[in-house]
């Protein structure tokens, strides 16, 4: 199986200045190795670093120490020491990531959110739109709210939209935090067969699953983290 | 590859450093934002990449065509026709750059036909096409911009001043002083017009929430020197310098 | 005269004039400052005009003057008769019979020559100076041929009133480099200073510029493609002697205001009447 994104040695501690210099530890030679077609859940207590290695695999957080190797384009590349337009560019094509909540842009309708990253792509607006509006219908949402920007919608609302946004391209790794934490069952398991399909088009996954119900039936392997502690 | 750099910039205005040994890269298509709080120096360090303000030392850099080249060796004609064509300028007071009474059509025709455009009909065709890209009725073509609100003013300079195809364009502040409802609407204009146009963008605000929906990196500056850069989300999920920390604490939450 | 140099100017300050005289027909069309000197007759009566002629006319000259197209007026006949005195140089009314014109306001309707001289009298050399009022930022604009502000207000006239509204002094671009103005010529005569044979040298003496437009050099007027410039004209013909070209005066004849049209200029419009005869 091809290994998708490699990362190995990562550490990682945060200087708190507002807290008079607290320095707080969170990853220390933590590594991960993701293959096509697999998911992995990220697992541990509160603090534990699960957010914030996923956010480091994403060039979100830098890290002190270690390598992030992603296939890009059929070579590996460190995001660790890569420039920013080649980061921008993994995630314009490779490194997908679906955050917790939604960042609504003022004014934008959810259509055209989640018909940007195949525009981004170089899909026509006609293609595009159809296939946001059936991404959209399959996550409940409908004709009326699909031409609303979302900044009014429900909690769950807006977290389908998120979701819909990331969907609806294929990615090669795709990093999940909390996917179905504001869905009702419905939709979580709507969510779940697109994590499948994701998954039987050779993505690798990697996420963070409060619910065990999402996670055993996903995952097809467990990465256990545990907090490091302060140093106070 | 940089189209656009800057070299070691200093500038002090009397005691004051404005402009602390600042070096910076930027690429075509790319967004970069400048934030910090006044007396920051973001606005003497857009000022003086847009060739407004010459440094004390150090150089600003473009590349037309033929490779990295100091905007100081242009001369004074050259340097204009730069900021006339391939650069754009959008200032915070858009009563600054427009001319209240002159038409709508004339102050956007107004780069065209500085740039040797001698067709009335076609200025004004060019003209009521841009005005409809900014979301200002065409109808308001021969409109006087005396009678326009702020928001409108703001679109009608943007329309002014991408007109002629800027490669490069400068914003200052460019919804500072705007009300919130017409701030976003503003952004979202610009967000969408700069990904349209393929334009580079040096963007100076003092707010953070503006950096992140239009940047893809991030400039951080306190007392005349670059204290953080990074991609934006990074800089400011993952701020590592002190006062960008304090900057990012500081924004009240909706 | 006694006690007065020829043509009333002392010799060092006609060099100076002919040196300004000189720079200006090296850079047609740009403004070349010159230290006016207080002349018998106040700002504003063509002081600039009189200190150009006074420096380059001769005593084998022959001077024409004209204000307004007209020889007799009373500023025609007052110069006339100034340089009469001063200079003791021949005079006329007859167009194709001078070799220096000073005029006010028109140029002749007889195409001038290569072994003539026109001087106009200018009140304002600042093509700019409606829409830009600082002198240092008009001589900036200059030095960098910005003059999209001069193309706008013609638009402006377009968008307002259908077409350009300037009806005297409407600008030009002098060999396709400096914005000038014509002096307050009516638009009618804007086409004759194009590739004119006569060496043309404009005076302001209130704001002591000369500016020049050397022989057979490219005068264009401002336009756009398709509102091209149009020489304005009064639907009329001369009472006098019927010519149907030339630039007409419109003159009420009755207090009911009836009126008549004449030629503006009145040795061309006297030299047709006797053609007639």
């Amino acid at each position: 199986m091809t290994v998708l994104l490699d990362a190995s040695g990562l550490a990682k501690t945060f200087l708190l200045h507002l807290q008079g210099g607290a320095r707080l530890e969170v990853l220390r030679r933590t590594g991960i190795t993701a293959q096509a077609g697999a998911c992995i859940a990220l697992s541990g207590p509160s603090g534990a670093g699960k957010s914030t290695l996923l956010r480091a695999l994403y060039g979100n957080y830098l890290v002190d120490a270690g390598s992030i190797l992603i296939r890009h384009d059929g070579a590996m590349v460190d995001i660790v020491t890569a420039p920013p337009e080649q980061i921008l560019e993994i995630r314009r094509r490779t490194l997908g990531y679906v955050s917790q909540f939604l960042r609504a842009m003022p004014r934008v309708p959810a259509l055209d959110i989640v018909a940007a990253g195949l525009l981004d792509r170089g899909a026509e607006p006609e293609a595009a739109h159809e296939a946001a509006r059936a991404m959209l219908e399959r996550l409940g949402i409908g004709r009326r709210l699909q031409n609303l920007p979302p900044a009014t919608f429900s909690g769950g609302e807006q977290q389908r939209v998120n979701l819909a946004r990331a969907f609806i391209c294929d990615w090669p790794i795709l990093l999940l935090d909390e996917p179905t934490a504001s869905l009702d069952n419905a939709n979580r398991d709507i969510v779940i067969a697109m994590m499948r399909e994701a998954k039987a088009k050779g993505a690798a996954l990697i996420g963070i699953f409060h619910d065990e119900f999402v996670r055993d039936a996903i995952a097809d392997e467990i990465l256990q983290l545990e907090p490091i502690g302060h140093d106070a | 590859m940089n189209f656009l750099e800057a070299r070691d910039l200093c500038t002090n205005f009397g005691r004051i450093r404005a402009l602390d040994h600042v070096s910076l890269g930027l690429r075509r298509h790319e967004i970069l934002a400048i934030v910090g709080e006044s007396g920051s120096g973001k606005t003497t360090l857009l000022n003086t990449l847009a060739g407004r303000l010459t440094p004390d030392s150090g150089d600003v850099l473009f590349d037309r065509g033929a490779g990295l080249a100091p905007i100081s060796e242009l001369g004074e004609l050259g340097l204009r026709q730069l900021q006339r064509a391939q650069w754009g300028f959008i200032q915070q007071d858009p009563r600054q750059a427009l001319r209240l009474d002159i038409t709508a059509g004339g102050n956007i025709g107004e780069r065209l036909m500085a740039a040797g455009n001698r067709n009335y009909g076609d200025i004004r065709a060019e003209a009521a096409r841009w005005l409809a890209a900014v979301e200002i009725d065409p109808a308001r073509l021969d409109d006087l911009p005396k009678f326009f609100s702020g928001g409108m003013l703001q679109r009608l300079q943007i329309a002014a001043t991408l007109v002629t195809g800027p490669e490069l364009v400068f914003m200052d502040e460019p919804t500072g002083g705007l009300d919130v409802s017409v701030q976003a609407r503003i952004l979202d204009l610009i967000r969408g017009l700069v990904r349209k146009l393929g334009l580079a963008v040096v963007l100076v605000t003092h707010d953070i929430g503006v950096a992140r929906l239009l940047a893809d990196r991030l400039i951080v500056m306190r007392h005349g020197r670059i204290v953080e850069t990074g991609l934006t989300d990074q800089v400011l999920d993952d701020p590592h310098h002190e006062y960008t920390q304090l900057l990012v604490s500081s924004v009240l939450p909706a | 005269m006694k006690g007065y140099n020829f043509a009333y100017l002392d010799e060092q300050t006609k060099r100076m004039i002919r040196r300004a005289v000189l720079k200006a027909v090296a850079i047609p069309g740009h403004q070349i400052p010159f230290a006016s000197r207080e002349m018998p007759l106040p700002y504003g009566w063509g002081t600039g005009g009189i200190q150009v002629t006074a420096s380059i006319i001769g005593p084998d000259d022959v001077l024409k003057v004209i204000d307004q197209g007209a020889d007799d007026t009373t500023n025609a006949v007052s110069i006339r008769g100034f340089f009469a005195r001063t200079a003791g140089v021949a005079t006329t009314t007859h167009t194709s019979e001078a070799s220096v014109i000073q005029t006010r306001h028109r140029i002749p309707e007889v195409p001038l020559t290569e072994d003539q001289v026109i001087v106009y009298q200018v009140p304002m050399p600042e093509p700019l100076y409606r829409l830009e009022p600082s002198r240092a930022a008009t001589k900036r604009r200059h030095a960098l041929a910005e003059y999209g502000e001069m193309h706008v207000k013609l638009y402006e006239d377009i968008t307002r009133f259908g077409r350009v509204a300037v009806a005297y002094d409407h600008p030009v671009m002098v060999n396709g480099r400096y914005l000038m103005s014509p002096s307050p010529i009516p638009a009618f005569d804007n086409p004759k200073l194009d590739h004119m044979p006569a060496l043309q040298l404009f005076g302001a003496g209130r704001e002591k510029r000369i500016y020049a437009v050397p022989p057979y050099t490219a005068v264009r007027s401002l336009d756009f493609e398709d509102h091209p410039f149009h020489p304005g004209r009064a639907d009329g013909v001369c009472a006098l002697c019927g010519a149907a070209d030339t630039y007409l005066d419109e003159i009420l004849v009755s207090d009911q205001g009836d009126k008549m049209f004449a030629c503006s200029d009145s040795d061309f419009c006297e030299q047709n009447r006797e053609a007639l005869r």
